[in-house]
Parts: C-alpha cells; sequence; structure tokens
C-alpha cells in the first residue's frame, strides 16, 4: 500500500508565514478532500507535499521516501497530480494530452507502447472521452476538457492523486461526473486528494475532509465528526445549517 | 501518414535545393560542367568554383538555417509560445554583438576559434536571460519583450561600434554581422562552428522529450516527472551553442526559427519534441532557397540573407502573433 505521509510541513515567503506546521497523510482507498478559504495555503501545501518545492522545514515521505530525494519520474508513478492551471501550450490531440500521462514510464507523445495504449484507452474509457480520441484539445467544452486532464492522471495508474480544483468552472452536472470519476478511482483502490471550494459536495464524496485557515490545519476528519456550523463560521466566516452530511449556507456571518 | 512522409519529403527537398544552389552564379555552368565540378572531375576552375565557392555558401546557409530552426522549435517548446525565437528574444544580436567586439578587439586573430566561441557566449548569456525570466515570469509577453529590449540593446551597442569604426572596411564588415549573409563563407569556417552547432543540436534532441511534457503546462510537466530545472538548462545550453555557431557563419539572421516551426507543427499533431528535426531541415531549405533567390536577382549589390529572411519573416511573425492574440491572453 502506497502512502504519502507530509510531517510539520512549513513554508515562508518574504518573512511571511504561509503554510505552518501542516501534517496528513494520504493512503490508497479514500478520497480526502481539502477544504479552506482562498490564501489559505492549500495549493502550496500541494506543492510542496509533491516536492516541486522544498519547505522551510518538515518533510514528506512516499512509502517512506523523502519526495525532495526521490526521482521525479519514480515520484510520478506513484502520485498523478492535477495542478489548478491547467492551460495547454498547443493545440495538441485529446489522446496524445491522455498519452503523456505515460511520460513517466519514459513514453514518448504519440509514441505508445502496448502497455501505454492499454493505459490511455482504459482512462479514456473510464472518463467517456473515446469519442473524443482524435479531437483536437482546442475544440472542446470546459467540461471535455476537464475529463481529458482527468483522463491524462489516470493513465499514469498511480495508486494516489492529487487534485487541485479539478471541477472550478464546471457547470453542477459536469462536477458530479468529475467527482464520480474520483470516486471510482478510489473504489478500484486508489486514494485521492482532491481541493474543493464547494462544501456540499465535498461533503457528499469525501471520507475525510481536511480544513485549513491560514496555512494552518484547523481540522482532519470525517465529514460527520468535522463538519459543523461552528466550523464553517470558523474557516469560512460563513454561517451555515448543517444536518449530517447535507449544508445550506444562509449568508455571512 | 502525412507525418510520416513529412522528414522524408523535406531530406529530398533539402538535397534538391543544395544540388540546384550548385548550378547557380556568375559563371555561367552546364549541368554537365556543375557535376563534373562536384564530382572532380571537371576542369579546376569548376572544381574550384563548386567546391570552393558554391556548396560551401548553400552548405553555410543549410547549416544556419537549420540550427536556427531548431532553436527556435526548442525554445518555443520550452517557453511554449510560438513567437519565442532566436531573433526575437535578442539572441542572435547578442551573439551577432559578441562576436563583432571579437573582431573589433582583434581576438579573432589570435585564434580562428575565437569568433564562434565569442559569438557562442553572447548567444548562451542573453538565452540565459530569458531562462531566468522565465522562470519568475508567466507571462510570455514579458518574455518577449525582455527579448526585443535584448535586441534593441545589443543593436544598440552595434551602432555605436559602428559609430566608432576605424575605417570604412571595419565598417562594411559590421555590416554584413548585423544584416547576415552567406557570401564568400568557407569549409574552413563551417568546420569551426561545425562542432558547436552539432554539440547544441544534440542536446537539444536528447531533451526533445521533456518539450512534449510542457504542453501542459510547467506545474503539470513537473508532476509528469519532468525534472524542470535540467530541462530549462539544457534548451538554453542547446540553443545557445545551435544559435551562436550559426551566428559565426551568417551573423543575425531572424525569423527562420520562427517560420520553419510554424509551418511544421500542424504535421507533427503539435508534438513540440517532434517539430525539432523538420524545424531544422525546413530551416535549412528556406535559407537555402532565398539564398539562391538572392543570388538570382538582378541588383547590382546583392541582398543579404538576413535582409530577404526578415523580408519573408517579420510579417509571418506578426500575421502568427494576431492570429494568437484573437484566441488568447
Amino acid at each position: 500500500m502506497t502512502e504519502l505521509r507530509v510531517e510539520n510541513i512549513s513554508i515562508s515567503k518574504d518573512g511571511k508565514a504561509l503554510v505552518r506546521d501542516v501534517s496528513f497523510a494520504l493512503g490508497q482507498g479514500e478520497l480526502v478532500v481539502m477544504l479552506g478559504p482562498n490564501g489559505a495555503g492549500k495549493s502550496l501545501c500541494l506543492q510542496h507535499a509533491l516536492g516541486l518545492d522544498t519547505p522551510d522545514t518538515g518533510t514528506t515521505r512516499l512509502d517512506g521516501e523523502d519526495v525532495q530525494t526521490l526521482s521525479p519520474l519514480r515520484r510520478a508513478r506513484a502520485l498523478a497530480y492535477l495542478p489548478q492551471t491547467r492551460k495547454l501550450a498547443w493545440p495538441a490531440r485529446v489522446d496524445d494530452l491522455v498519452g503523456l500521462g505515460r511520460f513517466a514510464y519514459g513514453t514518448r507523445m504519440g509514441r505508445l507502447g502496448e502497455t501505454d495504449a492499454q493505459a490511455v484507452q482504459a482512462a479514456l474509457d473510464a472518463c467517456d472521452i473515446s469519442h473524443l480520441a482524435a479531437r483536437k484539445a482546442t475544440t472542446l467544452s470546459g467540461g471535455e476538457l476537464a475529463r481529458v486532464h482527468c483522463a491524462r492522471a489516470f493513465a499514469a495508474e498511480t495508486p494516489l492523486l492529487i487534485a487541485d480544483e479539478p471541477i472550478a468552472a464546471l457547470d453542477p452536472s459536469h462536477q458530479f461526473r468529475i467527482m464520480d470519476l474520483f470516486k471510482t478511482f478510489v473504489s478500484k483502490g486508489g486514494g485521492a486528494l482532491i481541493v474543493l471550494h464547494d462544501i456540499a459536495l465535498a461533503a457528499k464524496y469525501a471520507d475525510r475532509l481536511i480544513w485549513m485557515k491560514d496555512g494552518e490545519i484547523v481540522a482532519d476528519g470525517a465529514a460527520e465528526e468535522t463538519l459543523t456550523a461552528e466550523r464553517l463560521a470558523e474557516v469560512y466566516g460563513v454561517r451555515a445549517d448543517v444536518s449530517g452530511r447535507g449544508v445550506l449556507m444562509l449568508g455571512p456571518v | 501518414m502525412r507525418e510520416r512522409a513529412l522528414v522524408p519529403v523535406l531530406i529530398i527537398a533539402c538535397l534538391a535545393a543544395l544540388l540546384a544552389a550548385c548550378f547557380l552564379g556568375s559563371t555561367q555552368m552546364s549541368a554537365g560542367r556543375v557535376l563534373a565540378g562536384l564530382l572532380g572531375q571537371g576542369s579546376a576552375g569548376d572544381t574550384l568554383i563548386i567546391w570552393q565557392i558554391r556548396l560551401p555558401r548553400a552548405l553555410a546557409a543549410f547549416a544556419t538555417g537549420a540550427a536556427l530552426g531548431i532553436s527556435g522549435a526548442s525554445l518555443q517548446g520550452l517557453l511554449r509560445n510560438p513567437l519565442a525565437e532566436p531573433g526575437v528574444l535578442g539572441v542572435s544580436a547578442s551573439a551577432a554583438l559578441m562576436a563583432t567586439l571579437a573582431i573589433y578587439y582583434g581576438v579573432t586573430a589570435l585564434s580562428p576559434w575565437a569568433l564562434p566561441i565569442a559569438a557562442i557566449l553572447g548567444a548562451g548569456a542573453a538565452t540565459a536571460v530569458i531562462a531566468l525570466a522565465a522562470i519568475r515570469t508567466q507571462s510570455v509577453v514579458t518574455l518577449i519583450l525582455i527579448g526585443v529590449g535584448l535586441s534593441s540593446f545589443a543593436g544598440a551597442l552595434m551602432s555605436l561600434l559602428m559609430n566608432f569604426a576605424p575605417n570604412p572596411f571595419a565598417l562594411s564588415d559590421m555590416v554584413n554581422w548585423m544584416l547576415g549573409t552567406v557570401a564568400n563563407r568557407s569549409f574552413e569556417d563551417l568546420a569551426l562552428a561545425a562542432p558547436f552547432m552539432l554539440a547544441g543540436m544534440a542536446l537539444l534532441f536528447a531533451s526533445a522529450r521533456g518539450l512534449s511534457a510542457l504542453t501542459l503546462g510547467e506545474e503539470a510537466a513537473s508532476g509528469l516527472g519532468l525534472d524542470l530545472k535540467r530541462q530549462r538548462l539544457l534548451t538554453v545550453i542547446g540553443a545557445g551553442l545551435a544559435t551562436g555557431a550559426a551566428v559565426s557563419i551568417a551573423g543575425a539572421i531572424g525569423f527562420v526559427g520562427i517560420v520553419a516551426p510554424h509551418l511544421v507543427r500542424p504535421f507533427v499533431r503539435y508534438d513540440p519534441a517532434r517539430t525539432l528535426l523538420p524545424s531544422a531541415l525546413l530551416g535549412g531549405l528556406i535559407l537555402v532557397l532565398a539564398d539562391i533567390g538572392i543570388r538570382l536577382l538582378p541588383t547590382t549589390t546583392e541582398l543579404k540573407l538576413g535582409v530577404v529572411a526578415a523580408l519573408i519573416g517579420a510579417p509571418a511573425f506578426i500575421w502568427i502573433a494576431a492570429k494568437r492574440s484573437l484566441s488568447d491572453d
């Protein structure tokens, strides 16, 4: 079982502490949602958890190995990453983009080996975009493009996956479709950490919620335990009615 | 299928263009005389014209175009923008400036290697500035503007040198460097630039795969397992070596590195890695053809290759930029 373990990470920039003593873990078979207002340090946490940057203090271990010393290709074979910015540089074809998910296996774009081709096809099928395979990504709608990015992450066939706001700017039906994809990924034994801004959606899908505010984790646990009206007031500054996993936003505090 | 035919077609076209270049010149020669000269079986005069004048000139145009084409394609892949190019980013101008300085201060008299090395240092410095700026800013417009600034600054220093030119010969020499030409190039000039050019191209080919990953953006590419720092370093050094070597042969020739990759890209499904080889071939082809055109034009003073390249390339640059701004930021 692959496990990502973030231990006591602190990050500061220009003397300002952006992330303070953050620790959390992600294992296989769980869908974890990270919540918190803009600027809470969620994205920064994830980037450091991936070893894309070096924190001031603290370590991140992937299966016991420090991600800072782990080779990028080995890390990428254990942990897929969907960053917040997903702007494409070129109008590439959908199947080529999904094929890039195989980069960590030494695959060249547009030159798939047999196992690569199988993984790409499985990912296309899972995301229901097989019919778009030969289309240029620039001709797709926002919802279709979001599924292409998910397929790219799934094609890597990693045990773990981190996605930063994968459903931003999508309509409700597409939001559900994308979240369902992650849920399926987890039901097949994967572990996913997803940053969301939609609290109702987070409560519906998450096995565990990680609440961040001002660079610190204020709560980490199941929705039933950590999703309370008080917490929403504390973290987001909103009034809300909470009953079980249901949330109704009423307005600012 | 179109993709599979692209490289063979380009190779045949390049060979045909190089051969055609051997047939053209101020001395009218029949096909038989040219072929005999090529094979070294013609008269001593014919052989001299082909092997000392026409072939080196055509090969110089090809090598320059190829180096600029592959440098442009690589920089565009790294910076994720079709407008990035050694000429536009000021890399060629900086290389030409350093080469001129080396000539002006007599460094080239010390060793024949001084010229390519000076040009490569200039190209490398400018490419490094661009790459450093690329780490700090996400805006490609900023990068292009920095490049334009570098280019203008190198041009200004060049003008300063021309201002202080000791005699008309030095001045005309400098003008040649600024405008870019492959006239009167010898195999010795090519041999001096070749090791650097080949090393640069080898680096660019070796690091091509990472450019594909950058299609998704720098953060996503890192997530895919790309070592971004290493990628930047290899592309910057490779493009610096290749461009510097090209400038040491022909001076500053712009826009080849923008036109060639742009034309090639749709054929390789917009994969930056697969753009490299055909861009090099097409860049070489464009300059060989442009140089043939120059020699065919009945002008009293021969046009400079760089001028012709800019006359074709600058409108293409504007067109690409304008089309892009419609769909992009």
